[in-house]
């Protein structure tokens, strides 16, 4: 990577962390430790996709209705679940146990001998948006601004192809039936 | 030698310092300053530093602690969903036994209604926090704070020190740099509310294909 000065690897560094998280294709699976019902996300998740227990999928419930089993009379067959609360997972029932989080996480930090952790088109991406904080710091808003919103657009075109193509993605999904696209 | 990224603010500084922040009317006190507003403003109307926070009711204290409050979102007790009521609701009569049936929220602290007769199980306040200010260059981001999302206040910083240094000509720039900032606000808030409840049922995916359906 030729990166010379500190201003421009800030600039990078930045981009990429923004383009990471906008597009969210670093995914990867990780063993995480719950004790007693809790456990704190590593700094480097982005959004928790999954949690799973062995082979087994925890469901996802509403922050609200953790707290009421929490605090209520669950039933006797209450499946395991967990919410997600600021960077912190929560578990019930609380158990000390290891689960398997599948999630999507940030980069680590840019070193100008390395290369970027995205590639190909989110690598394009960077350097555009790097280019937009160049231009809106020297004065030249209007021009940062289309570059802004046309990167909105293709960042968001990213993470839709990236959904589509590992299958998670490209139907529209209500409760009850599948609906699928025109 | 490989050059590696900056702190967090350091690089904030350095960019606001390009074209915007006159270090001849802006000290590095003042600057800090600033991006103590920006972070604080930003975090509370975002609401992205939530705690779940566990409190246990003792008979006769209606009112209980709640550290760096900004704002309650929900309180639970006994597997109940508490009511948002006004502090004058707490001066109702409630003849329910003792049972908690809503809250209210004053000066910090959160108060059942009614107030507690006996001991009981632990009630459960979800809220987000209000941070800290930055005391010096070197402090960090609440990690709850995603990074990506520094630049908001850099926006921020850009809207105060051109209204405050004035000037017509600067108006228009000032006003760009507000509405990015309240449009990256509001891209924090959802993204944190989409973390809590997006999850819970399959329109997960609908959601990033909102604009893909609009086409």
């Amino acid at each position: 990577m030729n990166i010379s000065t500190q201003a421009e690897i800030d600039y990078m560094e930045a981009a990429q962390q923004r383009v990471a998280a906008d597009t969210r294709l670093l995914v990867k699976t990780a063993t995480i430790t719950v004790t007693a019902g809790v456990s704190v996300l590593a700094d480097e998740v982005i959004r928790l996709e999954a949690l799973y227990d062995g082979s087994t999928p925890l469901g996802v419930i509403p922050v609200t209705d953790y707290m009421r089993i929490t605090t209520g009379q669950p039933s006797a067959d209450q499946a395991s679940v967990f919410c997600v609360v600021g960077r912190t997972v929560y578990v019930y029932p609380a158990a000390s146990t290891t689960l398997t989080a599948y999630y999507s996480y940030r980069p680590p930090a840019l070193e100008s001998s390395a290369s970027f952790a995205l590639s190909g088109p989110a690598e394009r991406l960077i350097e555009r948006l790097a280019a937009a904080y160049v231009l809106m710091d020297d004065g030249q808003p209007e021009l940062a601004q289309a570059e802004l919103t046309s990167y909105a657009t293709d960042a968001a075109r990213l993470r839709r192809r990236s959904r589509r193509t590992d299958g998670r993605g490209g139907v529209l999904r209500v409760p009850g039936r599948r609906v699928a696209p025109r | 030698m490989s050059l590696t990224p900056s702190d967090i603010l350091v690089s904030l500084k350095a960019r606001l310092a390009v074209n915007y922040v006159d270090d001849a009317l802006f000290t590095d006190d003042d600057t800090l300053q600033l991006l103590s507003d920006a972070y604080i403003d930003a975090c509370e109307e975002s609401l992205c530093l939530r705690t779940l926070y566990t409190l246990t009711p003792v008979a006769g204290q209606a009112a209980y602690a709640l550290p760096n409050v900004s704002q309650v979102l929900a309180v639970v007790s006994g597997g109940q969903r508490l009511e948002p009521l006004g502090l004058d609701s707490s001066f109702q009569d409630f003849a329910v036994n003792g049972t908690e049936v809503g809250f209210y929220v004053l000066n910090g602290t959160v108060g059942l209604i009614p107030t507690p007769t006996e001991a009981t199980g632990p009630t459960l306040v979800l809220y987000a926090e209000s941070p800290s200010a930055f005391s010096t260059y070197g402090d960090a981001l609440d990690p709850r704070f995603p990074v990506e999302y520094a630049d908001l206040l850099v926006h921020f910083v850009r809207w105060r020190v051109q209204m405050l240094a004035g000037g017509a000509e600067r108006l228009g720039a000032a006003q760009g740099d507000r509405a990015l900032y309240d449009a990256r606000v509001k891209e924090l808030r959802r993204s944190c509310e989409a973390i809590t409840t997006e999850m819970t049922h399959q329109l997960l995916h609908a959601q990033d294909d909102r604009s893909w359906r609009a086409r």
